[in-house]
């Protein structure tokens, strides 16, 4: 994941979490469940069946995915950071960074070898 | 040696390494735990949690359901529904009032349950029944023992004289003694006269969820009046261990047949755990053991969340089966056999069980905090009453307590 990658999608998540916030509570005040229920066999509501499935599908990013997003963005801010001489690239140059990147490795394990 | 002329950069498959076990990580201990956080709350029954949720239910039940609250497309279900709603809330409101010490919270809860002990006895949420057997269920309480109308109407009596037992446990002298009589004193005859040891809920229709309610019903109200156990009871506990219950799997069979009480399926999450959270009153060993066959066939967790299959995997048929009983199921797993599993592993101590089924609980139902009260926003009255009855079961110190003293909610 580049840097810039990894802060779309910590900026992403936050998005994510906030939505969830505002639809959880838009579906409480709304009791849009008790709506639903009284819908029945028949066509619930538009918005309060749209509402019910962006609720069910934002809470599951936001609560199962989302954590691992971020850990996994900060994992790799972090190696980015650890990285003497890092510069941030766009995402069209992984392929040149990995061979370059490759070779910085190899070195700097031999050179400690060498001391 | 070759020494980097470029700037140094991690290698982009480390970097890509680092990055999926974070989120493997994260996915794999995170979510789980977030959602399960308020659990022991709950299952220690810490008066905080609990009163949240409690004065939710309270609003839905003081003034927010009408008959005109619940449509299925079914005149019967959304009268069970509304019943249910009473019912459960009422379950809910008893039990907190039996596991706690504080009189002004006990009190509170009384009068709680007695608005929707009112409401389940009124006309409108006795109709789905009456229309059933053209015949209302109180009305029939009245019919000569042996006629041909002193039989059935196990689910209206059957729920409602649990929530009436309760009730007396917390209130032994109230308006409602003679009514809760009346119907324990019905039930006990009907086991008694029945030819299977099993009562219909309507007419040629026998399920074991339901009489398993009307058992624990007999049960409280021996309890709560130190009367001797109706030999109806010993009955329907005999029934439906020797019939109910399906040796192979000991889950119980959801149906059985009006003509013999043979089963009619292999069993069904949804009924064996609601039975299990029945028969807590009734027969704790009973409940323990199908609470147990539950955790073994149809219990699983998947990255710690815990639910509940509803038909058993031997029943290849039964794949993708819904009903109003189910209710909506998602890879199988059932949204009711995971609720009302909450119940039954909170009435048999199951701690571990319970918690990974909150955080299920908790991740679906979404709850939403205003204010002092919780309500889940994808529950709705019914959905918060049933987390409400599940979440405030007994657990097992307190049901072997009412086994020896009756109304303990006297004593302090």
């Amino acid at each position: 994941m580049s840097p810039r990658r990894a802060l779309v999608v910590l900026a992403g998540s936050l998005v994510t979490l906030l939505g969830h916030l505002v639809l959880v509570r838009l579906m409480a005040h709304g009791h849009v469940a008790h709506v639903l229920l009284g819908s029945g066999n028949g066509a619930p509501p538009i918005g309060a069946a749209l509402l019910a499935v962006a609720l069910v599908l934002l809470r599951f990013a936001a609560v199962v995915l989302v954590p691992g997003a971020i850990l996994a963005a900060l994992a790799s801010l972090l190696a980015e950071l650890q990285s003497p001489g890092t510069r941030i690239t766009s995402g069209t140059g992984t392929s040149s960074g990995v061979a370059g990147s490759a070779a910085g490795t190899g070195a700097s394990i031999e050179g400690r070898g060498t001391k | 040696m070759v020494m980097p002329s470029g700037p140094a950069r991690r290698p982009l498959p480390t970097r890509a390494l680092f990055a999926v076990l974070a989120f493997v990580l994260g996915l794999g201990t995170i979510p789980h735990r977030v959602c399960e956080r308020d659990a022991a709350a709950y299952f220690d029954g810490e008066a905080r949690q609990v009163e949240a949720l409690a004065s939710s239910v309270a609003t839905w039940t003081a003034t927010e359901l009408a008959a005109g609250s619940f449509a299925t497309g079914s005149r019967r279900f959304d009268g069970e529904w509304l019943f249910g709603t009473y019912m459960m809330a009422a379950m809910g409101f008893g039990q907190v009032a039996l596991a706690t010490d504080d009189p002004t919270r006990r009190a509170e809860s009384a009068a709680r349950m007695e608005r929707c002990l009112d409401a389940l006895l009124a006309p409108a949420s006795r109709a789905f029944d009456r229309d059933a057997w053209s015949l209302d269920a109180l009305t029939s309480l009245d019919a000569p023992a042996g006629s041909a109308q002193d039989r059935g109407h196990v689910a209206y009596l059957g729920y409602a004289g649990l929530a009436l037992g309760l009730h007396r446990l917390v209130v032994p002298i109230s308006r409602f003694d003679a009514a809760h009589d009346r119907l324990a004193a019905a039930l006990g005859r009907r086991f008694v006269a029945s030819p299977t040891g099993l009562l219909e809920t309507y007419p040629g229709e026998v399920y074991p969820v339901d009489n398993a309610a009307a058992l624990g019903a007999l049960a409280l109200h021996a309890k709560a009046t130190h009367a001797a156990p109706s030999a109806g009871l010993a009955r329907g506990l005999e029934t439906l261990r020797s019939r109910a219950v399906q040796p192979a799997t000991g889950l119980l069979a959801q149906a059985a047949s009006p003509a013999d009480g043979s089963p009619r399926d292999p069993g069904r999450g949804s009924g064996t755990a609601l039975a299990s959270y029945f028969l807590a009153y009734a027969d704790p060993s009973l409940s323990a053991a199908l609470h147990h066959a539950l955790r073994r066939e149809l219990f699983r967790t998947v990255l710690g969340f815990g639910a509940v299959f509803e038909h058993p995997a031997s029943c290849v048929e039964c794949t993708g089966r819904v009903d109003i009983d189910s209710g909506p199921t998602f890879l199988g797993f059932g949204v009711s056999a995971t609720g009302f599993a909450l119940g039954a592993s909170r009435a048999n101590d199951d701690r571990d069980t319970f918690v990974s089924l909150y955080a299920t609980a908790h991740l679906f139902g979404a709850p939403f905090d205003e204010g002092a009260s919780r309500t889940f926003a994808t529950g709705g009255p019914l959905g918060d009453a049933i987390l409400f009855a599940m979440t405030t079961a007994p657990h097992r110190a307190l049901l072997a307590k009412l086994g020896t003293t009756g109304a303990i909610a006297r004593s302090s």
